[in-house]
């Protein structure tokens, strides 16, 4: 039965999972999935009065470089666990738990600290804009990332 | 060039698109995609040891009550939008991105809750395990919803 939810979860989840394989390097995910950078992305999507041009870009890459320092620090604990699910014990398990919380609070205060910033920036309807775009790639990113993170005791439930 | 977006989005979630669709029912999006209900698949995952499944399972069920009040908030929320994002102020915008922002830290604290009570009925192991799949359930459901909700000002680009 497990087997059958697998199957169907890779066929649903596929195309993205390929590009989630070499996702280390987020550049490389944006290039390789829609062929720009993610700043370009953004700038296509989001509108601005030319005159708080500046200021919202400016923040947005602030923005982007405390949460790629937030991302930097994910990738070390997803490594952790990659590389060590199969020894991990209960208090080994439960640290990482705890690190997993404190990263998406501090993940998610990071976002409504710039979702402010940036109304004021560029108005409401840019903020908004850029809570859109930026919670969808967030949520593809994480499906991606549980689509290919081994489950925690999967291999006591095959032995 | 939006389009081309809008094209490779498209191509990438379609499947799961296809399933959004028909979302609003939560029994019907786990039924559509997976061909069972949730709690299959979760009971199916999850490892409890026999001593404790009826306390863990028990209190499983007790976050997912929490977690369907929860959810109905946000529906609420895309309701509002969906029904008019075509008109809506910037204060509108405003009240319905800080709703949204709440809503998901309710859903956050709740997850961080009942992973606790979990962590206490079932052990580690199983508390984990639930936080994994519900994780990757809750990304699933966030990305379908967002690959079907109109994007905001999108009709005033189109008139450009």
């Amino acid at each position: 039965m497990k087997k059958l939810y697998i199957i169907i979860l890779s066929c649903i989840l596929a195309p993205v999972a390929i590009h989630a394989q070499t996702e280390t390097n987020e550049a490389d995910f944006f290039k390789a999935a829609f062929g720009l950078n993610k700043l370009d992305i953004y700038q296509n999507l989001i509108n601005l009065a030319p005159e708080n041009s500046d200021s919202f870009w400016g923040l947005f890459q602030q923005y982007e470089e405390e949460r790629l320092a937030l991302r930097a620090e994910k990738i070390i604990l997803i490594q952790a666990y990659s590389d060590n699910y199969m020894i991990l014990d209960n208090k080994d398990i439960d640290k990482m738990v705890k690190t997993s919380f404190s990263l998406n609070d501090k993940t998610s205060k990071l976002l409504r600290k710039y979702y402010k910033k940036l109304r004021k920036a560029g108005g409401s309807k840019a903020a908004g804009q850029f809570m859109q775009i930026e919670t969808y790639f967030r949520s593809i990113a994480k499906a991606t990332l549980y689509e290919n993170l081994p489950l925690i005791g999967e291999l006591d439930t095959l032995e | 060039m939006k389009t081309i977006y809008t094209f490779l989005l498209a191509c990438i979630l379609s499947p799961i698109a296809l399933v959004a669709q028909q979302d609003m029912d939560d029994i019907d999006f786990f039924k559509a995609l997976f061909g069972v209900d949730k709690l299959t698949i979760v009971e199916d995952f999850i490892s409890v040891p026999e001593a404790k499944s009826d306390a863990f399972w028990t209190t499983y069920k007790a976050y997912e009550t929490a977690r369907k009040a929860l959810r109905s908030e946000r529906i609420t929320i895309l309701r509002d939008y969906a029904d008019n994002y075509e008109n809506l102020s910037e204060e509108q915008i405003e009240d319905l991105c800080k709703r949204s922002l709440k809503q998901n830290k309710k859903n956050t604290k709740n997850i961080e809750k009942y992973f606790k009570k979990l962590k206490k009925a079932g052990g580690i192991t199983a508390a984990a395990q639930f936080l994994q799949i519900e994780k990757y359930f809750l990304s699933l459901s966030t990305t379908a919803i967002y690959e079907n909700l109109p994007f905001l000002g999108e009709l005033e680009r189109i008139d450009d």
